[in-house]
C-alpha cells in the first residue's frame, strides 16, 4: 500500500489519527479518542492532515506525551455516548486526583487543545486547592514567582465610579510609596553619611590647620547650617519624586543617588506623618488643615482595612526593615474595629493592606 | 525518538514543566471562576498572571446576578457605560438607595446575592403620624439612621411592600425588631425597657405574599427587650428573574 497523503481507510479497520508531540515523538491514536479534541477535530476537518505518521498533527508546545496520555484516557472515557452522569463524575473525580504540578500540566494542555470539560474539572480542583490559603502558602504550593515590584503593588486603583472609598485607598497607596521611596532614599544616604562625615572631618583638620580659634565655632556652625538644610529638604524631594511618581505605571527609579549630599539623616523630618506633600496630583491646593483632616481618614481607614484582614500584616508594606531610625508613626495600635454591616466595600480589588511597622 | 520522556525524570529543572506560575491568563482566570469574590481579589497580588486574570472580563461576569442589567435599570438612574464587570459588581455590593431613599439594595460580595432592606419610612405604618403614638428617632443603629418608635398602641398593622427584579432563588423576609429604647450613656449602649408591656399577651404575627400567589404566615411572640431581632416571616422563591416580583408584607401585633 503506498503512503500517500490521504491513506486509504478499510471500513473494517479502526480509524487512526496521528499526532506529534513538541519533542518530536508522534503516537496514533483512535479517531474518535483524538476527535474529542475540539482542537485535534479542527485540525483534521480543516487541514485533512492526521491521517498518517508523515502529516501529523502538530500538538500545541504545552502538551508533552505524559500529559497526553492522561488526556487522551480522558477522551477515550467520555467520548462513548452511553455513560451515566453518575459514571462520568466517578471518572473524574478520580481522573484529577494527582499532585499539583500534574494539574498545573493538565490544565495547560487541555486549555490549549480546547478541551473545555476538563478545563473546568481541572480548574476546580485547583481551585479548591488554593481556596483558604494564605498568597504565601500558595506560591510554596505551587512555586510562584512573585513578580510583582512593590511599586506595582501599590498602583493606584481606577476609580470609575467614584467610589469615596476606593479615593481613600489610592490616597493610601500614595502615601505608602512615599514612605517606600523615603526607605530607599534612606538606604542611600546612609551609602552617602561617609562623604558627610568625611567633608566634616577635612574641614575640621583645615581649621585646625588654618585659624585656630575658631574651630569649635566653625564647627557648631556647620552644623546648624546642615540641620536648616534638613527640615527644608525631604520636603523639596518628596515633592519632586511625588510628582515623578503619577505617571501611570511607570516606576521611578528609586535607586538614583538623591540630592541629600549633606543629609544627615534625622527621623522626625523625613517620617513625619503629616506629610504636607500628599498626592500631588489628586489634591491640588489644598490646605494644611484639611490636608491634616485628610491624612487621619485616610490612617483611619487604613486601620479599619487591617482590621479586616489581621493576617495581611506580614503582606507586601512589611518591608520591615531594621532601621536604626524611628519608624513610621501612624497610629500604631491595631485595636480591631467593630465592622457594621455597612462596610462593604472594606475589600478593594489589588491589594489589602499591612498594617503600618509599629515602633520596634 | 526514544527520548520522549526525558523531561518527566525527577531530575527535571523546575523551569522545565509549566507549573501555575506558566498557566496563561486565561487558564488562571478559569480557576479564578471557581473562587468567591473575596478570594479573587486577595489573589490579585499573587503575581502578574494572577493579577491580569483577576481583572478578567468572564470571570466577574459568572458572579454578577443573570439578570443584572435589569437590576442596574431598576436600581441606577444613570449608571457608566464602559465599566468592566469586576467595576459593576463593585458597585452594586454598595448600599444603593432606590425608592427615594426608603430602601436599599445591595449585592452581598461574598456569594453575589441580591439583598434588600426597607426603612421604617417606607412601610405603611399604623397611625404613624400621630405623636400620640409613634414617634421617629434617629440612630446609629439603623442603615437608614431612623426607626420608627412606639409609644403606645392597642395595636397596628405594617405594611409594606416592594416590587424588584429579583434573581431566581430562595429569598427570606424578616422584621426586624426591638423591644425597648436603646441609648447611649457614658458611650456605652443601654436599652430603656422600662415601658415595654404587653407584647407578652398575644403573639405578633407575620404574613408575606408575593405577585405570583406564594405565601407565608409566622408567629412569635416578642419577649427579649434590649435587642434588635429579626423575625423571620418567610421565604418566596423566584423563579423567572425577567418578572418583577412584588412582595406584601405585614405584620400585625393585635
Amino acid at each position: 500500500m503506498s503512503e500517500g497523503p490521504m491513506a486509504i481507510v478499510k471500513p473494517e479497520m479502526k480509524s487512526y489519527i496521528w499526532l506529534q508531540t513538541a519533542d518530536g515523538s508522534i503516537q496514533q491514536v483512535e479517531e474518535e479518542v483524538a476527535m474529542f479534541c475540539p482542537m485535534i477535530c479542527r485540525e483534521v476537518l480543516q487541514t485533512g492532515m492526521g491521517s498518517s505518521k508523515n502529516y501529523a498533527i502538530s500538538l500545541p508546545q504545552r502538551v508533552n506525551p505524559a500529559i497526553l496520555g492522561l488526556i487522551l484516557d480522558y477522551c477515550r472515557f467520555h467520548q462513548v455516548p452511553g455513560r451515566s452522569n453518575k459514571e462520568r463524575k466517578t471518572f473524574d473525580e478520580k481522573f484529577i486526583r494527582l499532585d499539583t504540578k500534574k494539574l498545573c500540566e493538565l490544565t495547560s494542555a487541555a486549555d490549549s487543545l480546547q478541551l473545555r470539560p476538563l478545563v473546568d474539572l481541572t480548574s476546580r480542583a485547583l481551585a479548591r486547592m488554593i481556596e483558604g490559603k494564605t498568597p504565601e502558602e500558595i506560591r510554596e504550593t505551587f512555586h510562584l514567582p512573585d513578580d510583582l515590584t512593590e511599586e506595582e503593588k501599590l498602583e493606584p486603583l481606577r476609580n470609575m465610579t467614584d467610589d469615596p472609598r476606593i479615593r481613600l485607598l489610592n490616597r493610601l497607596y500614595a502615601r505608602k510609596r512615599k514612605e517606600l521611596k523615603d526607605r530607599e532614599k534612606m538606604k542611600n544616604i546612609e551609602i552617602e553619611e561617609e562623604h558627610v562625615d568625611e567633608r566634616s572631618v577635612d574641614d575640621l583638620l583645615s581649621y585646625i590647620n588654618g585659624g585656630d580659634g575658631d574651630s569649635k565655632g566653625g564647627r557648631a556652625n556647620k552644623n546648624k547650617k546642615k540641620n536648616r538644610r534638613k527640615k527644608d529638604q525631604p520636603r523639596n524631594s518628596s515633592s519632586n519624586y511625588e510628582n515623578g511618581n503619577h505617571k501611570n505605571g511607570e516606576v521611578d527609579d528609586v535607586s538614583s543617588p538623591s540630592k541629600f549630599s549633606k543629609f544627615q539623616a534625622s527621623a522626625s523630618a523625613i517620617f513625619s506623618p503629616k506629610l504636607d506633600f500628599d498626592d500631588g496630583d489628586i489634591d491640588d491646593e489644598l490646605d494644611p488643615a484639611m490636608k491634616e483632616e485628610l491624612d487621619r481618614e485616610v490612617e483611619d481607614f487604613a486601620r479599619r482595612l487591617n482590621s479586616v484582614w489581621p493576617e495581611r500584616m506580614h503582606d507586601i508594606l512589611s518591608l520591615g526593615q531594621e532601621r536604626r531610625l524611628a519608624p513610621i508613626s501612624m497610629n500604631g495600635n491595631g485595636s480591631l474595629q467593630r465592622c457594621t454591616g455597612d462596610e462593604l466595600a472594606d475589600w478593594q480589588f489589588t491589594t489589602p493592606l499591612t498594617h503600618p511597622r509599629r515602633a520596634k | 525518538m526514544g527520548s520522549s520522556f526525558s523531561f518527566f525524570t525527577d531530575t527535571a529543572p523546575v523551569s522545565s514543566y509549566p507549573s501555575l506560575g506558566d498557566l496563561p491568563e486565561s487558564c488562571v482566570a478559569s480557576v479564578l471562576v471557581y473562587l468567591d469574590p473575596p478570594e479573587i481579589c486577595r489573589l490579585a497580588i499573587l503575581n502578574r498572571a494572577f493579577r491580569g486574570a483577576s481583572s478578567a472580563d468572564f470571570v466577574w461576569e459568572s458572579k454578577l446576578p443573570l439578570n443584572y442589567g435589569s437590576v442596574i435599570k431598576r436600581v441606577f438612574d444613570d449608571f457608566p457605560e464602559k465599566l468592566c464587570k469586576r467595576d459593576i459588581y463593585a458597585r452594586l455590593c454598595r448600599p444603593n438607595s432606590i425608592d427615594g431613599g426608603t430602601k436599599k439594595v445591595w449585592l452581598d460580595k461574598t456569594t453575589g446575592v441580591i439583598c434588600l432592606s426597607i426603612s421604617s419610612n417606607g412601610l405603611a405604618i399604623t397611625r404613624i403620624d400621630d405623636r400620640r403614638y409613634w414617634r421617629r428617632i434617629t440612630t446609629e443603629e439603623s442603615r437608614f439612621c431612623s426607626v420608627a418608635y412606639l409609644q403606645q398602641i392597642w395595636w397596628f398593622e405594617v405594611d409594606g411592600e416592594v416590587e424588584f427584579p429579583f434573581p431566581s432563588g430562595t429569598y427570606s423576609l424578616f422584621f426586624r425588631l426591638q423591644l425597648g429604647r436603646a441609648g447611649k450613656r457614658f458611650g456605652r449602649r443601654v436599652c430603656n425597657s422600662e415601658h415595654v408591656h404587653g407584647w407578652d399577651k398575644k403573639p405578633v404575627q407575620f404574613q408575606l405574599s408575593t405577585s405570583d400567589g406564594q405565601k407565608a404566615i409566622s408567629q412569635c411572640s416578642l419577649n427579649d427587650p434590649g435587642k434588635w431581632i429579626h423575625h423571620h416571616v418567610g421565604d418566596f422563591v423566584v423563579e423567572n428573574p425577567s418578572a418583577t416580583t412584588k412582595i406584601k408584607f405585614f405584620n400585625d401585633p393585635d
